[in-house]
């Protein structure tokens, strides 16, 4: 990943009101995490009823992930997007090829039932007390079918001769008669899933970046990345870098339509980790940053520590926020040079930063 | 001044206990609070305070899980705040404690000291 895949993806998802798509370790930690992270999107008092809605359908989803994943559960994939009134959810994992007839049946089955029907079916295979063999599958997917009001979404990507992978989307209207004309079929959805997998990144969250939201990022972020190295080193190091840029994100971010939207991607390939931050930024920010980002992107590291013990010792003597130390604390950490870039999106100043570590 | 500031950890903010009476200054956990003047200011005020009639021997013990950068300033500022107990005499040391193999810590405890004028030890957890 580069600084202009960065801009690619940030493109992509900018009418997005909300994404977030998550590939790796699904934990009850991870759950939870992800739930927060969805609450954010959702108004205070009117929308709780739709919140509550959508926490079960996202629980719901990682249950799938975590109980039918045939392969190792690093393949499981999630994602939740909203866009302009309809909110996606959707799943990924893998599956034996003999699978693949049963459920297909099963969905179109689902799909072909009204509301009346939903709730029977329901009843019945409640107090049939009738689970398949890995526990509870048909429930859930009732449960879901009934829950979104709307057709259950799949497709089926062959793997190899025994696997395949099987991707699952839920639809929600977030508004009551919102229309259903956006349409993002499921392919849009595995298209931005193999965007991430090409640039090879675990996790992706495009929203609103504030107090709110840093926390649950940055612990979804460290438990992904404690489950994949076991340097410990290596993990701090990561988080580090990332709680800097995130609190930048949400320190100097500009509010366009009630949210300061960012984005931020996090990659690994090969035990090297990647970190990508993109969000507007005003007018006076921007100069700020102008004067730094070229500073500390070039400088090398001996330099990059003695700039940092020299704020450290005598404060950010140009300006009073302190954006200095966090720069250059994300400089340092840093493996290789620092890339940003600073660009338009309808006329709105966007920061874009690369950190590899 | 009271006697003693506590101030309990949440998920982004340290357990602090600043007692005036054992000299015992204590920060431990995780501290990255994003509006950090806000978050440190009470703690400056009894600092400020503290330095005027200090406990015969004082000590700054810190253990950090996390920090950001602008704690880092803080924690800085609190150690040179610190340096006027040595001027009235009265002795003044600063700990840093770091987790068994956490390099990361022990690296940042370092910086910290070489910016210190003040006794500064680096302890093994």
């Amino acid at each position: 990943m580069n600084v202009s895949s960065l801009e690619n993806f940030f493109d992509s998802l900018a009418m997005d009101e909300m994404a977030l798509v998550f590939s790796g370790h699904f934990s009850d930690e991870a759950t939870a995490r992800v739930i927060e992270l969805s609450n954010a999107q959702f108004k205070d008092g009117d929308q709780h009823k739709l919140q509550r809605k959508t926490g079960f359908l996202i629980a719901e989803c990682f249950q799938n992930i975590v109980r039918h994943n045939e392969s190792s559960i690093e393949n499981g994939y999630f994602l939740i997007r909203n866009d302009k009134g309809v909110l996606y959810i959707a799943s990924g994992n893998i599956i034996s090829n003999e699978m693949i007839p049963k459920l297909t049946e099963n969905l179109k089955h689902l799909n072909s039932l009204s509301k009346d029907e939903l709730k029977e079916i329901y009843l019945q295979t409640l107090s049939n007390n009738e689970m398949s063999e890995k526990g509870g599958a048909g429930l859930g997917l009732i449960e879901m079918a009934r829950k979104t009001g709307n057709k259950l979404s799949f497709d089926f990507k062959p793997v190899n001769d025994a696997l395949s992978y099987f991707y699952f989307q839920l639809k929600l209207f977030t508004e009551e008669g919102t229309d259903d004309s956006p349409e993002h079929d499921i392919a849009h959805n595995i298209e931005l899933r193999n965007e991430m997998l090409k640039n090879d990144i675990f996790l992706l969250y495009q929203g609103d970046i504030s107090m709110n939201t840093v926390l649950p990022i940055l612990d979804m972020a460290e438990n992904s990345i404690a489950s994949r190295s076991n340097e410990k080193k290596t993990v701090k190091r990561v988080y580090i870098a990332l709680m800097e840029l995130l609190q930048n994100m949400s320190k100097h971010g500009k509010v366009l339509n009630g949210i300061q939207k960012g984005l931020l991607l996090i990659g690994e390939r090969d035990g090297r980790y990647i970190i990508g931050g993109s969000n507007y930024v005003d007018d006076h920010n921007v100069q700020i940053l102008q004067s730094k980002l070229p500073l500390y992107s070039q400088m090398d590291m001996e330099s990059l520590q003695s700039s940092y013990k020299f704020v450290l010792k005598h404060g950010d003597l140009e300006n009073k926020n302190g954006a200095s130390l966090g720069i250059i604390e994300m400089a340092r950490r840093s493996t290789l040079p620092m890339e940003y870039k600073i660009n338009k999106h309808n006329n709105n100043n966007v920061v874009h930063i690369k950190i590899e570590i | 001044m009271d006697k003693e500031l506590k101030i309990v950890s949440t998920s982004f903010t340290p357990m602090v206990d600043l007692n005036s009476e054992t000299g015992i200054l204590s920060f431990s956990g995780k501290c990255m609070p994003e509006d950090v003047g806000g978050y440190f200011d009470p703690i400056f005020k009894w600092i400020r305070s503290y330095v005027q009639n200090p406990s015969s021997t004082t000590e700054l013990r810190i253990f950090f899980e996390y920090y950001n950068s602008s704690t880092a300033r803080k924690m800085t500022e609190i150690i040179f705040n610190l340096e006027q107990i040595k001027s009235k005499g009265k002795s003044v040391k600063v700990i840093w404690y770091y987790e068994s193999g956490d390099i990361i810590m022990k690296e940042n405890g370092e910086e910290i000291k070489s910016v210190s004028e003040i006794p500064f030890e680096l302890t093994e957890k």
